[in-house]
């Protein structure tokens, strides 16, 4: 998992610090980010794998970095995290092609493993990459479509 | 209550409810980076592990159910976003019982809901329909005996949809009176949803029915 860069992105520091904390614990250590403005140019110096984003923050809320990011650095997985999640929220985020959405209070083992899950997202669009590159769209369309089933 | 002043309270309450999770979301990660610390203790080098181990579930425990009443709460707030929206009665029951059932509980009276045959939804007020119910439910337990259960159940309708609010036990003599007599309390609210109430007498289960038509809006 280490391979992976993760970027944790939430208004409440100290929920940041002790999430971040409890993930380093378990080889999944994120930088972090505090505001949405602060998030993007994390994104622009250093391009992560995985995000976890916040909806509600001040500035330029998580909805607006996560259609940002989806139009600028489709290969990101982004897992929203948030304690302001309504049905409506959900539906848009998915819409907008966040990879999973939680809400908090999240159980770690939940996130640990949505995490795995857009890790092997990655992983699954690296090598579907290589084989479009070398002209067997049909494998790589294969393998997109188990790495979808497989994260649902 | 006016659709501005529901629509103030409904939004101050889903803000704050927000931001109570938010608080225990904090909690959660602060009493879990204990717990993962605790683990990487090793064995006997602390002398009260288990007890600081017991006091994070509890600290769990409680967070759980916290966050399970701000939810619901939040739910509830909501559910004046919209004066007229899709519902979905498997979601209408159960928030219904979870905000109700301390009041029955008080009176030694269970309230549940029945596991709906099928996703049953209509286009009607949530915020009017709660109202109804928890003005029905409150009434029940008073033809109950101690020991006797509420279960709420909906099902289709020739015009729309029903809710059956069966009352299950041995019940006071005369009920089915002392029930209707209180329905025409509830008129402006039933008018308002093209709801109507009527009692339900065997060979159907024994309760109120509330019947709620497509067109009421």
């Amino acid at each position: 998992m280490s391979k992976f860069k993760i970027l944790l992105v939430d208004d409440e520091e100290e929920f940041v610090r002790t999430l971040g904390e409890r993930l380093e614990m378990r080889g999944m250590g994120p930088d972090t980010a505090f505001t949405g403005e602060q998030a993007l140019q994390k994104i622009a110096e250093e391009e992560p794998d995985i995000m976890i984003l916040d909806i509600k923050m001040p500035g330029i809320d998580g909805m607006e970095v996560l259609r940002r990011v989806r139009k600028a650095y489709p290969r990101i997985q982004v897992i929203m995290l948030t304690a302001h999640g309504t049905d409506k929220d959900e539906e848009e985020a998915k819409r907008l092609g966040a990879f999973a959405y939680l809400r908090k209070p999240v159980d770690l083992e939940l996130l640990t493993k949505t995490i795995r899950g857009a890790a092997k997202r990655l992983e699954a669009l690296s090598m579907a990459s290589a084989f479009a590159e070398a002209g067997d769209v049909e494998t790589a369309k294969k393998i997109m479509d188990e790495a979808k089933g497989r994260v649902k | 209550m006016r659709d501005l002043e529901k629509a103030f309270w409904g939004k101050i309450t889903a803000s704050v409810t927000h931001e109570i999770k938010n608080t225990y979301a904090i909690i959660q990660e602060s009493s879990g980076l204990l717990s993962d610390l605790l683990t990487l203790q090793p064995e006997g080098s602390l002398i009260h592990k288990e007890k600081f181990q017991r006091v994070l579930d509890t600290i769990n425990n409680q967070v759980n159910r916290g966050v399970i009443l701000a939810t619901r709460l939040n739910q509830f707030a909501h559910s004046m976003d919209e004066p007229w929206t899709e519902v979905k009665m498997a979601d209408l029951l159960e928030l219904a019982v979870s905000l109700l059932q301390r009041l029955v509980r008080r009176r030694e009276i269970e309230l549940k809901a029945a596991t709906p045959e099928a996703d049953l939804s209509i286009r009607s007020n949530p915020f009017r329909l709660l109202l109804i119910l928890d003005s029905v439910i409150e009434r029940l337990p008073e033809v109950l005996k101690p020991g006797g259960q509420i279960v709420l159940q909906s099902s289709p309708a020739p015009e729309g949809l029903a809710i059956l609010l069966e009352v299950q036990g041995p019940k006071q003599a005369g009920w089915e009176g002392f029930l209707e007599q209180f329905f025409p309390s509830l008129k402006d609210f039933l008018e308002a949803v093209g709801a109507e109430l009527a009692i339900s007498s065997p060979p159907t289960p024994e309760g109120v029915i509330l019947t709620i038509k497509t067109s009421g809006e």
